[in-house]
């Protein structure tokens, strides 16, 4: 990420369309690719992220500099796109969508044909398809993001135990799925 | 340690370099004497982190940027034509100004109601007691 500085981000807060544009190349890369894993789901990932700009947007001005300007986009960022995740949810169950490998949640065929398909991409969505979106925003930011478990929590508004606790069943359904496709495998 | 203590912690975080120095240190003497924690931790590299490593960072779309631009412009210009706080206070005071016409609308037609019902009290008092309610000056002190 480029750095942000303090004159940019109080310009922006004060409607300069110029300086809010330098905070979106920034962390448009950032907030898009969190929204992707979290939703799972390319329009929902864009429509995400509209929502999560014009956040930063409307609430700049109430952002103090006690955190980085990046764990507070962070936490705009993973809620919002939780909570569209959760909006579409029925609709995104109806839809087939062919980016993916997978259509319902859980299909450890679908991991086996991404496995051999050595699509990274198709088997990661598939492997976060069986997630909540909750337990995705944490190992996202983890294993991609590559952020403490300290820093999760200050994203996520969480504590620190729970942190630790949703990444913990994360990594046990994962291990699950994992056995299930292997298990389909040998029948 | 025992393999449920490890497990956990090769779940979270010993896997993730959160573990102080001396439970790294413990679960990696319990690692070295344990085959099924050491399977259990290539399980857990294979299909709970490797997936993850080395995947493309793709950027929006510049319709996305076009879309927040237009959203953002579009609020400017309701605000513009319709200034929220002015409206507000506009709506605030037209309110109270209804509430207190009505609220004195109806006390003045309560004291006519009071009086009426008074000097009528007052008529019948007088039948009563045989007075001639026209011959009290005050019945006429209006």
């Amino acid at each position: 990420m480029e750095e942000i500085t303090r004159d940019i981000i109080e310009r922006a807060a004060g409607g300069d369309m110029e300086a809010f544009e330098a905070i979106y190349k920034a962390v448009s890369g950032l907030v898009f690719n969190l929204a992707l894993r979290i939703t799972n789901s390319r329009p929902d990932a864009e429509e995400a992220t509209q929502d999560i700009f014009l956040k930063i947007y409307d609430n700049l001005r109430y952002f103090e500099f006690r955190s980085s300007f990046k764990t507070w986009v962070y936490r705009i960022a993973a809620n919002t796109a939780i909570n569209v995740y959760n909006k579409n949810i029925k609709e995104r169950l109806r839809r087939v969508d062919f980016d993916t490998v997978i259509e319902t949640t859980g299909n450890s065929s679908g991991i086996r044909e991404a496995a051999q398909s050595s699509d990274a991409r198709k088997l990661l969505s598939s492997l976060l398809e069986s997630l909540t979106p909750e337990h995705r925003a944490a190992i996202v930011l983890r294993e991609i993001e590559g952020l403490s478990y300290e820093e999760i929590a200050r994203a996520l508004g969480e504590k620190l135990n729970t942190v630790r606790t949703r990444l913990k069943r994360a990594r046990q359904a994962l291990l699950e799925l994992a056995k299930k496709a292997v298990q389909n495998e040998l029948r | 340690m025992n393999c449920d203590r490890a497990k956990e912690l090769l779940l979270t975080d010993f896997l993730d370099r959160e573990a102080d120095a001396q439970t790294y240190t413990e679960v990696q003497r319990h690692l070295a004497a344990c085959p099924d924690c050491r399977r259990f931790e290539e399980e857990v590299l294979r299909n709970a982190v490797l997936p993850f490593k080395n995947q493309p960072q793709e950027e929006p779309p510049r319709d996305v940027w076009l879309g927040v631009r237009e959203r953002i412009t579009a609020r400017k210009i309701r605000k513009a034509r319709f200034p929220g706080p002015a409206l507000t206070l506009m709506s605030a005071c037209a309110a109270v100004f209804i509430i207190f016409a009505a609220v004195t609308k109806y006390n003045a037609d309560k004291a006519q109601v009071t009086d009426y019902l008074s000097d009528q009290m007052d008529f019948f008092t007088a039948l009563n007691n045989g007075v001639d309610a026209e011959s009290d000056e005050s019945y006429y002190a209006f």
